[in-house]
C-alpha cells in the first residue's frame, strides 16, 4: 500500500519535471537529410540569356543542438484524481541533419533554376547574376503532454498523451538580381514549410525531428520556387 | 452440447481469417479515372497506370483487397505478360520476386513504371538501410516521367512514408 503512495508522486514527477529534458534527448536521437521532390513545372525550352549564381551566403541560422523549452505547465494533485498538462516548444539543431544545410540551400537553388527557370543556368560568365543571402529561419514546433493518474485506493489508472506539431518553418532571404552590374531587383523572399500533427498513444517522439526536417526542406523548396518565379517575370 | 461448443470454437478464427482476406491490398493499381485514393493512409501504396496500360490491364485495376488478389491468382497464367507479372507480384507483396522480374524484363517494362517500381522496391526491400535522400532522388527520376496527373500526390505520399521509416 505504501508503495502506491510513493508511485503516484514519482510518476507525476517523471511526467512533469523530467519532461523537457526527456523530450530533448528523444529528439536528439533522430537524424535525417534535408531533401525534397522538385515538382515545379519544368521549363524545357530556355530563353537566350544566361544566368549564374554570384554568391549564396547562409548565416548561422540554425543552432547546433536541437532543444526543447517548456512554455507552460501545471500539475493538479487532487490526491485521487491527478492531472498534468505541459506545453513545450522545440527548435531543430543542425546536429540532427545528415547533410550540410548551407550547401543544401545552394544546391537546391541551382537545381530549381535549372528546372523551372526560364534562363539557361551557367556556372560562370552569365548575362545575369543572382546573389542570395539567407538571413533567418524561424520555427514553431510545439509539443503538448497531457496526463492523469486516477487513484481509486485498490486500483490505479494512468494515462498520458503527447501531441507534436504542426512544425512550421519560415525562412527569409534577400535576393539581388543584376544584369551588367545593374540591379534588376533587390528584395526579400520568404519560404514557408509545414508538416502535420503527430499524435497517439504509440507516438514515437523522435519522429518529430523528422517532421521538423521535413518542414525545413519544404520551406527551402518554397523559397527557391518564389525566387525563380520572380526571376521568370523579367 | 459439447459438440456445439467445439463448433463454436472455430468461429473466432474463421471470422479473423475472413477479416484478413477482405483487408485492402497494400499496393493499389489505379488509373486517372479511379476513385480518389486515400492520401492520408500510411499503409497504401499507389501505382498509376498510363491510359494505354490501364486499358490493357483492367483486371489489375480491380484488385482492391487481399481476397481479390487470391481469387485472381487462381485464374491467372504465370509469366504470360512481363508487366502483368511484375504488378501481380507487387500486389501480393512478394517484393523479391517483383524485383527479380523487373530486372529480368527491364527492356519491355515502360520507363515510367520501371523507374517508379525501382524506387518502390528499393524502399520495400531495404527499409532500414536505404537513405531518404537517395530514395527521393530515385523518386525524382520517376516523377519526371509519370503519365498521370495524380502522380505528384502519389510520389509525395511515398516520400512522406519513406521519411518516417526506421
Amino acid at each position: 500500500m505504501k508503495s502506491i503512495w510513493w508511485t503516484i508522486p514519482c510518476m507525476m514527477l517523471i511526467a512533469g519535471c523530467g519532461g523537457a529534458a526527456g523530450l530533448e534527448s528523444s529528439l536528439q536521437s533522430q537524424h535525417g537529410s534535408l531533401a525534397y521532390l522538385y515538382d515545379s513545372e519544368k521549363v524545357s525550352v530556355k530563353q537566350g540569356e544566361t544566368l549564374r549564381i554570384g554568391s549564396v551566403v547562409v548565416d548561422d541560422v540554425l543552432p547546433t543542438m536541437t532543444s526543447v523549452r517548456e512554455e507552460s505547465g501545471f500539475v493538479l494533485p487532487l490526491l485521487f484524481v491527478n492531472i498534468w498538462k505541459y506545453e513545450y516548444q522545440s527548435r531543430l539543431g543542425y546536429s540532427q541533419l545528415s547533410n550540410d544545410y548551407k550547401a543544401f540551400f545552394k544546391e537546391s537553388f541551382i537545381e530549381e533554376l535549372k528546372r523551372s527557370g526560364k534562363f539557361n543556368y551557367v556556372d560562370d560568365h552569365g548575362d545575369m547574376e543572382i546573389d542570395m543571402k539567407v538571413k533567418g529561419i524561424s520555427m514553431t514546433a510545439p509539443m503538448r503532454k497531457v496526463g492523469n493518474v486516477i487513484f481509486a485506493v485498490y486500483a490505479v489508472a494512468y494515462s498520458q498523451s503527447i501531441w507534436a506539431g504542426p512544425a512550421e518553418v519560415l525562412v527569409t532571404a534577400d535576393a539581388v538580381l543584376k544584369r551588367d552590374g545593374k540591379e534588376i531587383f533587390n528584395q526579400e523572399f520568404r519560404g514557408i514549410g509545414r508538416t502535420g500533427v503527430l499524435q497517439g498513444r504509440n507516438l514515437n517522439i523522435s519522429d518529430f525531428t523528422t517532421a521538423m526536417i521535413e518542414a525545413l526542406s519544404l520551406s527551402v523548396k518554397n523559397l527557391n520556387e518564389n525566387i525563380v518565379r520572380e526571376i521568370n517575370k523579367i | 452440447m459439447e459438440h456445439l461448443a467445439h463448433r463454436l470454437l472455430f468461429i473466432p478464427p474463421l471470422f479473423l481469417l475472413l477479416c484478413s482476406c477482405s483487408s485492402p491490398a497494400r499496393y493499389q493499381i489505379i488509373s486517372e479515372g479511379s476513385p480518389e485514393p486515400e492520401w492520408e493512409s500510411t499503409e497504401h501504396r499507389y501505382v498509376c497506370l498510363s491510359p494505354a496500360d490501364a486499358k490493357n490491364y483492367p483486371h489489375l485495376l480491380a484488385l482492391r483487397t487481399e481476397s481479390d488478389v487470391l481469387a485472381y491468382e487462381r485464374r491467372r497464367t504465370d509469366g504470360a505478360d512481363p508487366v502483368e507479372d511484375v504488378l501481380f507480384h507487387l500486389d501480393r507483396d512478394d517484393y523479391p520476386k517483383a524485383s527479380e522480374l523487373l530486372r529480368r524484363h527491364e527492356g519491355v517494362i515502360p520507363e515510367y513504371l520501371r523507374l517508379l517500381l525501382d524506387a518502390d522496391l528499393a524502399y520495400e526491400e531495404a527499409r532500414n538501410s536505404v537513405s531518404t535522400s537517395h530514395l527521393i532522388k530515385q523518386y525524382q527520376d520517376a516523377f519526371d516521367v509519370q503519365p498521370c496527373g495524380i502522380s505528384r500526390a502519389i510520389i509525395q505520399l511515398r516520400i512522406r512514408q519513406a521519411r518516417y521509416l526506421r
